[in-house]
């Protein structure tokens, strides 16, 4: 059921707030993290879940939609994209830890969570650059987990953060190119 | 790695080498590596690096490699060269653009869709539905100007730019009140309709997409553009429609994936309208999945509005648009407002949310059309026609007033609070009851506004309309028990109308209730209860009890000078209302004429109308009195005064120059008089109408005039005209009436014609019966009336019964000394005179005289000199 704290936060920020992300973030993370524990737990041959599909399901589960408007809606799947990456990254770790090894496999953004279980080690890698990353620049790190981690556009991205579409294109562009440099790097 | 050591200040300059790189290709993104790595090779080094791990790839995909909304580059879409961002949304994102052509530019809002929204069909569907969109043209439409696709297969939809705000965002901020919202609902409706009649269905019809001008009228968005979305791309379907635009303006159709018709359009009116009457929205799409949407939208019947604007206040506010803003937030105004609702527009809401189509109304027109017959108070189409139904919007306007008057009367219990009686004389206080009063005269003022119909003076032949009013007002006033304050002014102003078309008694009764009521609720001295006092006051007074009318308004007085002060135009009034009672009481009425023309002088400044008025009654009191010198000054004063600030066409003008004619007529100065009469006649004709009761002054003055000359016919046929105008506008049973039968009695008199002057009368003196009763004043006059009739056909025994009767009545009403009872006395003593009798003559004339002085008439007074040559008379037949 919708939760009347994070659609008063996300009012906050669509009203320029920012302060009201650190109140954001522990709401939906406790929430986000239950619904994707249900999901990964779920037995699924096909396991066809997406981050994105996560994320609107949360959406859609979590804000009272009347009173949301679409930037609001942006300030969610950003804080989303935050709490995908620590969902994902703990799981893969939890994965790793029982698979011990495995084969790096490309992460695509289609079956993310099934690379959280099947090339756990990847994703750790990921996440460990971006660690990196988010030491050069923190909005650029941002910009990754609302492009990688919660399947968001540029658009959303943009308004997500509050920046302008250009910026994200051109960082992200950038940021990516030097994850895929440091990801495959021997 | 070789980015040990990499800071963020350097990885921002790689970051702004590599992109510039990136904007250039093949030779010269070498070139340009290649300058730039001249002075620092290992960031030429770092940007290679990047931009072949750009070019190659890797685990992190780029996920929209063809979604590039608005590359920096792009400047142009078509035709349009983009000026600036407009807005956002699930859809794309809006852009002012401008178009340049031979000697003309173009602005217009461009909308570019989603390129994920692209689909092969939609360019053949655009330019299939370009056409159609192009042909609306309507003043509610945002012009569709063109629609195509970029160079890059993106969508996108150029239309008229229109600078206004949000529908809810308008209503809120210009605190848009009920009947202005379904106003501006209706202009709404009327361009979904003109789009219907175009064969082109909305779709999409949601508050943002309508936009209200600066001039206050909508403008609808966006219109066709759904339907391209929705056929290019019907796989796309519900995903799509639940997350990317709010589902609580679909229709349970649209959110089935069923057929969309211009009945998905009427719905989501009906979403709007349910938003704009209540301010939320007709049912919470709230619950998680898309199924879930699905069923609520599909099986929730909402509430009716009236319901949900009633326990509004318990809930949460919707889209910061809430129903406090149309209620102020108080708990008694969200009630008011369920009342205003409650009925027809809950009928005509939910009828258009009906989720069986059919079950809707079947066009917007016929939406449109409950809308105005509810705001012109017809019966409205959404219900079944019954006689009963019917009967009730007969009196529509009425129930509004009741319901206003609730919201009113409600603020007033929170404005007035008892404290402020606690009042001493301090200022501060005083300005607060200024406001207090204030706003209760609002409420009553708008009320007698309302009532007016019903008061046939102010609607002359709408007599039938106007009591079927009076009747729902006096039917529906026992309603409001639980909102005493509003019912205590209901009661007020009904018994205000009633007393102005003679139901006295029925007056009286509402008014002492009201009064009881506004003194349990505000205490024995609120300024309310001041306001009851005075109109009871009215009503006693009307009634003959004018010594319980002197009380009334001793206390009324008294109330309001400790409230507001001795120099409130408001005590200003009170002091009139108490100067036409003393003549009454045999007292003299100019001192509170006299205070109140200063108070107003004072309050109002020197020329406003209310001057004239004091002045005028100033003037009354000196004719009373019969210092006809001073009266005839004072009136030249007051005509002239009239004259400059109401200018020579006004009823008040007219009014000046009726009594200063009847001045000058009983000094015999005919001429000025004849022309000042025909002169206010036709003032009066021109400015209040051929058939107004004011008129009966004029024709009788100018008729009496006419038969003092010997010109009765003419005199005549001015005192039918002023019966007629009396009989239609009062009926028969009316003290006007009454009064212009003892007129053509008096006239059939003066010429001799003694049986039918008889009959006159005596219908006359029946007419005052009915219409006062049988011991009022004024039937004590028409029996002497009838006395003189009687005594001139030599029935003297039968004529003096007749007035020792009459003197009988006034003595009660008036007290044994009052000059009316004095008058009585001489018209015996004229019967006693020719009777021979001069004893008695000469005592009754003397008392009289006694009685006159006492009261203060000056020597001039025509009663005086009637007693006084009585007196003479008397003397000399005793003497000679």
């Amino acid at each position: 059921m919708p939760d009347p704290q994070i659609t008063q936060a996300l009012e906050q920020l669509s009203r320029g707030d920012r302060q009201a992300i650190d109140r954001l973030l522990p709401m939906v993370y406790d929430h986000l993290r239950a619904m994707a524990g249900r999901e990964l737990r779920r037995e699924r041959p096909d396991h066809t879940l997406t981050p994105t599909a996560l994320v609107h399901e949360a959406y859609l589960k979590l804000v009272q939609l009347d009173r949301i408007d679409w930037q609001g809606r942006a300030h969610f799947f950003g804080a989303c994209a935050q709490v995908m990456r620590r969902v994902l990254i703990s799981y893969a770790r939890m994965k790793k830890a029982e698979k011990r090894g495995g084969g790096v496999q490309p992460v695509t953004l289609e079956n993310l969570v099934a690379a959280a279980e099947s090339r756990p080690a990847e994703l750790l890698a990921l996440d460990e650059a971006l660690v990196r990353l988010e030491a050069l620049s923190a909005r650029q790190a941002r910009i990754v987990e609302c492009r990688f981690f919660a399947g968001m556009g540029v658009e959303e991205t943009a308004a997500a953060l509050g920046v302008s579409p250009a910026t994200v294109k051109r960082e992200w562009t950038a940021a990516r190119a030097w994850l895929n440099r440091e990801l495959t790097r021997e | 790695m070789s980015d040990d050591g990499l800071t963020p200040e350097r990885w921002a300059r790689v970051l702004d080498l590599f992109s510039a790189a990136l904007e250039r290709s093949g030779a010269e993104r070498q070139a340009f590596i290649d300058a730039a790595g001249a002075a620092d090779p290992a960031l030429a080094r770092e940007v290679r690096s990047l931009l072949d791990a750009h070019e190659r790839g890797g685990p992190v995909p780029d996920p929209e490699p063809a979604a590039t909304p608005l590359p920096p580059s792009l400047q142009w879409v078509g035709p349009y060269r983009l000026l600036r961002e407009l807005g956002r949304g699930g859809m794309g994102t809006v852009y002012l653009v401008e178009r340049t052509g031979e000697g003309f530019t173009q602005t217009a809002a461009l909308k570019l869709l989603r390129a994920d929204f692209a689909d092969p069909r939609m360019a053949a569907r655009l330019t299939a539905e370009r056409r159609i969109l192009a042909r609306l043209e309507h003043p509610g439409i945002a012009r569709f100007i063109d629609g195509g696709t970029t160079g890059a297969g993106q969508p996108y939809v150029a239309m008229e730019h229109v600078a206004g705000t949000p529908l809810l965002a308008y209503c809120a901020r210009q605190r848009l009140a009920l009947h202005d919202r379904l106003a501006l609902f209706v202009e709404i409706c009327d361009a979904v309709q003109y789009a219907h009649s175009q064969l082109v269905v909305h779709r999409d019809l949601k508050p943002g997409n309508i936009l209200v001008t600066a001039e206050g009228h909508p403008k609808l968005l966006d219109f066709g553009v759904a339907k391209i979305l929705d056929d290019s791309a019907p796989e796309a379907g519900l995903t799509h429609t639940g997350l990317w635009a709010t589902p609580a303006y679909a229709s349970p159709e649209q959110m089935r994936q069923e057929p969309v018709t211009t009945l998905t359009d009427v719905y989501a009116l009906g979403v709007i309208l349910y938003e704009l009457l209540t301010g939320r929205l007709p049912y919470r799409v709230e619950a998680g999945s898309v199924a879930e949407m699905v069923r609520v939208v599909c099986e929730v019947i909402p509430d009716r509005p009236s319901v949900a604007v009633a326990r509004a206040e318990d809930e949460v506010p919707v889209r910061g648009f809430t129903a406090e803003v149309m209620t102020t937030g108080s708990r008694s105004r969200a009630r008011a407002l369920a009342r205003r609702l409650s009925g027809d527009l809950d009928t005509i809401t939910l009828k258009a949310l009906a989720k069986a189509p059919g079950r809707r109304y079947q066009s917007v027109e016929q939406l449109a059309e409950d809308i105005r017959r509810y705001l012109d108070g017809h019966p409205v189409l959404a219900r079944p026609d019954s006689i009963g139904y019917r009967a009730s919007k007969f009196v529509h306007r009425h129930r509004l007033a009741v319901t206003a008057a609730a919201l009113l009367g409600l603020s007033l219990i929170g404005g007035v609070g008892a404290t402020l009686w606690q009042a001493s004389a301090a200022r501060r206080e005083r300005d607060r009851a200024a406001d207090a009063l204030r706003q209760s005269e609002d409420v009553t003022t708008f009320l007698l506004d309302l009532f007016q119909v019903a008061d046939p003076r102010s609607t002359p032949g709408d007599t039938v309309a106007g009591r079927a009013i009076l009747r729902q007002g006096l039917a529906r006033v026992d309603e409001l028990r639980d909102q005493p304050a509003v019912q205590a002014s209901m009661l007020d102003a009904l018994g205000m109308v009633l007393v102005s078309i003679g139901h006295n008694e029925r007056a009286r009764e509402l008014v002492e209730r009201g009064l009881r009521l506004r003194q349990q609720i505000f205490g024995p001295a609120h300024l309310d209860v001041a306001e009851s006092l005075r109109h009871l006051a009215r009503v006693q007074r009307a009634q003959g009890e004018y010594a319980d009318a002197d009380t009334a308004l001793r206390q009324a007085m008294a109330i309001e000078e400790a409230a507001l002060g001795p120099d409130h135009p408001r005590l200003a009034e009170t002091l009139s209302e108490h100067g036409f009672l003393l003549p009454y009481l045999a007292r003299d009425p100019e001192p509170p004429y006299r205070r109140a023309l200063e108070i107003r002088r004072r309050a109002l400044g020197p020329d406003h109308p209310l001057v004239g008025t004091s002045m005028g009654l100033v003037a009354g009191a000196a004719r009373w009195k019969g210092d006809l010198p001073r009266a005839e000054t004072l009136w030249r004063e007051t005509l002239a005064f009239r004259r400059r600030v109401r200018g020579a066409e006004h009823a008040d003008v007219a009014e000046a120059m009726l009594h200063l004619g009847d001045l000058l007529a009983y000094r015999g100065v005919t001429g000025e008089a004849e022309r000042l009469f025909r002169e206010a006649l036709a003032v009066q004709r021109r400015t209040i109408g051929a058939e107004h009761p004011q008129l009966a002054h004029g024709l009788g003055s100018l008729a009496a005039l006419l038969a003092s000359r010997g010109e009765f016919a003419e005199a005549e046929s001015l005192l039918r005209e002023s019966l007629a105008i009396q009989l239609h506008l009062f009926g028969p049973d009316h003290s006007g009436v009454a009064g212009s039968f003892d007129a053509l009695a008096r006239l059939a008199l003066r010429q001799g014609r003694l049986a039918q002057a008889e009959s006159l009368q005596r219908v006359g003196l029946a007419t005052w019966r009915r219409a006062v009763g049988p011991e009022h004043s004024a039937t004590a006059g028409s029996m002497g009336n009838l006395a003189d009739i009687l005594a001139a056909r030599g029935r003297y025994d039968e004529a003096e019964r007749l007035v020792r009767d009459a003197i009988a009545i006034r003595a009660a009403r008036h007290g044994p000394g009052h000059p009316l009872v004095a008058v009585m006395w001489l018209q015996i003593a004229h019967f006693r005179l020719a009777q021979r009798d001069y004893a008695a003559v000469e005592r009754l004339a003397r008392d009289a005289l006694d009685l006159f002085a006492a009261v203060g008439f000056a020597s001039t007074h025509e009663r005086v000199l009637e007693a006084n040559s009585l007196l003479a008379e008397a003397l000399k037949r005793v003497g000679g």
